[in-house]
């Protein structure tokens, strides 16, 4: 297992611009002559995604493979059913798989649909973590979509009486490369399935399945970057800025994407700040309902500043990294080294709550 | 057991339920309205938001026997037919829900936030008057979005109407 691709680099520089970092000395200031402590964090990171050859976690002993699989159904109305075995539960599965095809064939959004989380209809899925929808099951429907191409090729360069080498999808047609001769994809689809007249020896229809076992883990990397204020008599810190730069690899959705982000960085700075098990002597857990455990509110967080690069990952046939965790990961690191900048400390235990923060400024006066 | 008959979505409805049934179990289970959800019912987490004669209630704070009489809103009687509600359509427009749990909620308080600040609203304001409705997946980043959004267009319907 390798780290396959990503310019790191180009995290760090635009985190650091987004941040405005040059001007955090002359904010500190300002801060402090209201009475608070204002501090800047910074985290790097970087992890394994897209979950995982087979081979691999199979060595490690898991009892089960981690391919996709995906199956697409070019209907004889030229309507385009996958089905993933990849679920979504807010992920937007429903949009980016279809986007998939939408490019990929130029077939309007609306004639593609998404059918997932239905074992009666899906052969098999391993599940949405470990950012694997996009950089596996997507990889899956990528490759079936291949097998769908290159048949609809053959049905077409039949149709058109022309080499199969030259036809070309465009726009919801297939055309003979440098002429104005094509047949539309619903027309290649019906010829499909009324097999009046399909090359010779082929099986009617237009519905392909493939299975996708990844050769590596994917990593996404990323430069998160967190500035604080803290009110010494409270121990309250505000976070007064969020910076996350990420490089996921290629990209089929930035708003899902940076959705995604969002989330994740909210989760981490609960992590960082709020959000934390308590138990009494007897093991009572003491946080068992909202009342209180402390989840963060809209009022906790600011917007945050989000942006991506796009490093290629060489190792699926679509480029892709995936983003589902990085948001969860880079953030606690970014907002703890922010806090502890800010008291000048080295180390304080999550969550900072204000009374942690609190007692740890004390601690600094004796 | 008592008789419960209230206005829910323009609809005059009545039903019997046990005097401890909450209004969100009144409305999901004896009226099937199963848009509202219930994410705590101690009050916490927003899921549950309605209206309650025009003003944003939590549906598991109420029994549904005090309900009984009120014109109840839930987030089934926002669209216009097939036209979504300006709050709606900034939602989904601006990918302001991601699961979808807390979304009725948000969409209830939101509307109500709109009416009550004519004067229009503020990113602080609404972090503000989010605080009793959690998300566990946006990070309320492109809820904030959507409701300012929608607050603009839905002002600007306002002064449509108006002149
Ligand atoms: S269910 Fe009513 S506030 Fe959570
Ligand atoms: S969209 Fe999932 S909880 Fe808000």
């Amino acid at each position: 297992m390798n780290y396959d691709a990503g310019d790191y680099a180009a995290s760090l520089d635009a985190a650091m611009a987004a941040a405005d970092y040059a001007g955090f000395a002359e904010r500190k200031a300002a801060a402090a002559k209201k009475g608070k402590l204002r501090g800047i964090g910074m985290s790097n990171y970087i992890e394994a995604c897209g979950l995982a050859p087979s081979a691999a976690v199979g060595s490690l002993g898991a009892g089960v493979g981690l391919w996709e699989s995906a199956e697409v159904r070019v209907n004889a109305a030229g309507t385009i059913e996958v089905l993933t075995g990849s679920h979504s539960h807010g992920q937007g599965h429903e949009t980016t798989f279809a986007q998939l095809v939408n490019q990929r064939f130029g077939v309007p959004i609306d004639s593609v649909s998404i059918v997932h989380g239905d074992t009666d209809k899906v052969q098999m899925g391993m599940g949405t973590y470990g950012s694997r929808s996009g950089a596996v099951g997507m990889s899956a429907v990528a490759k079936a979509l291949d097998k769908v191409e290159a048949k609809a090729k053959k049905i077409a360069a039949h149709l058109l009486e022309a080499d199969e080498g030259d036809i070309v999808i465009e726009d919801g047609a297939l055309k003979v490369t440098g002429t104005d001769r094509q047949v539309p994809w619903f027309q290649m689809a019906l010829a499909a399935y009324t097999a009046h007249n399909l090359p010779g020896g082929m099986e009617p229809g237009l519905k392909e399945t493939s299975f996708y076992d990844p050769s590596n883990f994917t990593f996404p990397a990323g430069c998160y970057v967190c500035e604080v204020e803290i009110d010494p008599e409270t121990g309250v810190t505000e976070i007064v800025q969020f910076v996350a730069a990420d490089d996921f690899g290629n990209i089929i959705n930035p708003m899902i994407v940076e959705g995604q982000v969002h989330g994740g960085v909210a989760q981490g700075i609960g992590q960082a700040l709020l959000e934390g098990t308590r138990y009494d002597a007897s093991g009572q857990l003491l946080t068992a309902s909202y009342m209180d455990y402390t989840m963060p509110r809209a009022d906790d967080l600011p917007s945050f500043k989000v942006s991506t690069s796009n490093t290629p990952c060489p190792g699926n046939p679509l480029g892709i990294k995936g983003c589902g965790e990085a948001g969860a990961i880079g953030s606690p690191p970014a907002v703890i080294n922010a806090i502890t900048d800010a008291i000048g400390i080295t180390d304080i235990a999550m969550p900072a709550s204000p009374s942690t923060v609190w007692a740890a400024i004390r601690a600094t006066k004796h | 057991m008592s008789d419960i008959s209230l206005t829910v979505n323009g609809k005059r409805v009545s039903g019997t339920a046990e005097d401890r049934t909450l209004l969100v179990h009144f409305l999901r289970e004896n009226l099937g309205l199963t848009g509202t959800h219930v994410g705590c019912d101690t009050s916490q987490c927003g899921a549950c938001v309605i209206h309650v004669d025009g003003k944003a209630v939590k549906s598991c704070t109420m029994l549904a026997v005090q309900a009984s009489g009120s014109t109840i809103v839930t987030i089934e009687g926002l669209a216009d037919g097939a036209d979504l509600h300006p709050m709606q359509a900034a939602f989904k427009e601006h990918h302001g829900l991601q699961c979808g749990f807390c979304t009725p909620g948000m969409i209830m308080t939101a509307t109500d936030m709109v009416n009550r600040h004519p004067e229009g609203l503020d990113e602080a304001t609404v972090r503000a008057e989010l605080e009793g409705n959690i998300c566990r997946c946006t990070g309320y980043h492109n809820i904030v979005k959507a409701i300012l959004a929608a607050s603009e267009t839905m002002s600007k319907g306002k002064a449509r109407q108006a002149a």
